[in-house]
């Protein structure tokens, strides 16, 4: 099983922008989310199944914390795709780079997380599926593997759907699958100790032109999310009366 | 061509699809484009009729296997359907499916994929593609850096005004499904059951929600929300705190790791407002919230700020909103 895990902006942060770039040095990061119910999910089924959990990055810096992290849950092995070519890489060039990974790898099954907090695309999972031709599941909330085939039920508009599919499959994990664990102590300790494998991209074979991003920003700017608002706090009754009033207006 | 993916259900097509075709009108006429609907099933027509007027074009793409939607299927259909045509741009509609598929398709066909996509225009010929980054903390404006080269628009739901009719219909026209492209037993994923959840209709297609925190108390107190909620034509949405305090099914859960949404009518009951809430909502038309204390932060993105205590307002609130009748919204 491999796990793709990325590091994101703790979502409480203020992001801050600086020459239309986004100021990273001051940002707390934390394991995204998402992937943390991958995490959960590929040692809920170790437990289960037996195998191997490898957690695999892939950005220019900074990464090495994000895999212990998923090691101090209990990932047997971390994989980094480190290179400084993959500053400022896209979804659309980082899918490829762990494609290529991945696809050195013996696996029967890819997690990720349904989206990640930053970017909220939602496309490394999905990408990932079709670069190595495996069926994408996405957004599950359930999981129950048997043989080669395996059933899961993903989030949908209204309610929930059940799908059935082979195996070596992509899975993205929505909230709900399960409830990470915190890492203890003693996996913390251990995590410290494990071995990071790095790779770059000369070594995937991949060069830096297939990764360009395809596309280009023009401007980055803050949204102005304010409203300027009434404010009523004076009598409860006639706040009613006029929030009626607002809102007959509003539908 | 600029190609917009419909998306229907019984009653007809989805709200996202009225506004995706509206997207796409953004960028046909600047570009003196045609605007193409592509319908995906293996019965378009009852669909495809309430849609002739917004669209130049109109294809259905029909075929048993494409009865119930699954990415694989409807993946390989569309890529090889529309891995002929010209493609400027393809707006798919932000919701569970088109987010599930929008990847595939960007993979099969070349083209990028922006999500998360809150406004359209052009600019000296280019396409140019704003979208949400960071939970709606910024807006990044993007263009395909191939110039002319096609690409996948999803949009955020509520996020454009809905396509109106022209005075004519448009085109109707078939898409091949090619001959023997999808075949069953090939198939790799099967749906097995759907299960409708109790939490009210939908969220993302909901005109009215009334959105419940920790201020409510209880789940008893969600009560007084789905009163207000029916009577609006609407339906109950939660932050996580009254996810978590088990008041609320995760489905109904708004903001950063549940929903985004964009209703009209976005009423916050007893929510602080933490950033994580507000990368969910800061979308919708109108914000009323209702809280007690006066430095909650959720006022700085209402239009109404309520001071005071939600369950005696709520109540006097729905007296007042029923002396004038006020009709439930249709949707
Ligand atoms: C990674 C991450 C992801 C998260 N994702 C989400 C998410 O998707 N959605 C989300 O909502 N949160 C999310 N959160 C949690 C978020 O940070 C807040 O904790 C949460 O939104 C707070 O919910 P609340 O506003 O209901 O509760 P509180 O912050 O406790 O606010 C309750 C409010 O109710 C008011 N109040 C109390 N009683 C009354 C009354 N009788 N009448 C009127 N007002 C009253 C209080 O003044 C207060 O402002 C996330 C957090 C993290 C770390």
């Amino acid at each position: 099983m491999v796990v793709c895990i990325k590091r994101v902006p703790d979502t409480g942060a203020r992001v801050e922008m600086d020459g239309g770039r986004v100021r990273e040095e001051r940002l707390e990061w934390v394991l995204n989310p998402y992937d943390e119910f991958g995490v959960e999910e590929a040692l809920l089924l170790k437990a289960e199944h037996g195998g191997k959990v490898t957690a695999l990055t892939a950005r220019a810096s900074g990464g090495e914390e994000t895999l212990r992290k998923a090691l101090a849950m209990g990932a047997d092995e971390a994989v980094y795709v480190k290179d400084a070519l993959l500053d400022g890489i896209d979804g659309h060039g980082i899918a490829r780079v762990l494609a290529k990974a991945v696809s050195r790898m013996r696996i029967d099954l890819v997690i990720c997380g349904k989206q990640s907090t930053d970017s909220e695309a939602g496309y490394v999972g999905g990408a990932l599926a079709a670069l190595l031709d495996m069926p994408l599941v996405s957004a599950i909330k359930r999981l129950r593997i048997t043989g080669g085939r395996f059933e899961a039920d993903r989030e949908v508009e209204g309610g929930v759907e059940t799908v059935e599919a082979s195996l070596p499959a992509v899975l993205t994990a929505q909230k709900g699958l399960n409830e990470p664990r915190y890492p203890s102590l003693p996996g913390i300790m251990r995590a410290k100790r494990q071995e990071i494998k790095y790779l770059d991209l000369a070594s995937l074979g991949i060069g830096r032109e297939e990764l360009e991003n395809p596309l280009k920003r023009v401007s980055l700017a803050y949204p102005s999310m304010e409203r300027k608002g009434r404010m009523l706090a004076g009598d409860i009754g006639e706040s009613a009366k006029e929030l009626a009033e607002f809102i007959r207006h509003a539908v | 061509m600029i190609w917009v993916l419909a998306e229907c259900d019984n009653n007809g097509p989805k709200a996202i699809t009225l506004e995706a075709l509206g997207a796409g009108r953004l960028l046909a006429d600047p570009l003196n484009l045609k605007l193409c609907l592509i319908l995906v099933g293996s019965n378009t027509s009852a669909c495809a009729k309430n849609l002739m007027r917004k669209a130049d074009r109109v294809y259905s793409l029909e075929d048993p296997l494409l009865f119930t939607y699954t990415n694989e299927a409807y993946n390989a259909a569309l890529a090889a359907f529309l891995g002929r045509q010209e493609v400027r741009a393809l707006i798919t509609p932000g919701t569970s499916t088109g987010r599930d598929l929008g990847p595939l398709l960007s993979v099969s066909l070349g083209m990028p994929y922006s999500q998360n996509t809150v406004g359209l225009g052009v600019s000296e010929g280019a396409v140019h593609i704003r979208r949400r980054l960071y939970g709606g903390k910024l807006i990044e404006t993007v263009t395909p850096a191939t110039g002319k080269g096609g690409v996948i628009i999803s949009i955020m739901p509520g996020a454009f005004e809905e396509a109106k009719d022209r005075g004519t219909d448009g085109e109707a026209a078939r898409a091949e499904v090619v001959e023997g492209l999808l075949r069953e037993e090939a198939l790799r994923i099967r749906v097995k059951g759907f299960a409708r959840e109790a939490a009210g209709m939908d969220l993302i297609e909901a005109r009215v929600i009334v959105a419940g925190g920790r201020g409510v108390g209880s789940a008893e107190g969600f009560r007084l929300l789905e009163g207000l909620a029916a009577l609006l034509g609407g339906t109950v949405g939660a932050s996580r705190s009254a996810v978590d305090a088990g008041w609320m099914p995760h489905a109904a859960q708004v903001g950063q790791t549940g929903k985004t949404v964009a209703p009209r009518l976005y009423i916050a009951c007893g929510i602080s407002g933490a950033p994580q809430h507000l990368a969910g909502m800061t979308g919708a038309r109108h914000i009323v919230a209702i809280n007690k204390d006066p430095g909650a932060p959720i006022f700085k993105v209402a239009d109404i700020g309520i001071v005071g205590d939600l369950h005696t307002l709520i109540p006097m609130l729905i007296e007042e909103l029923k002396k004038t009748k006020a009709t439930p919204i249709a949707r």
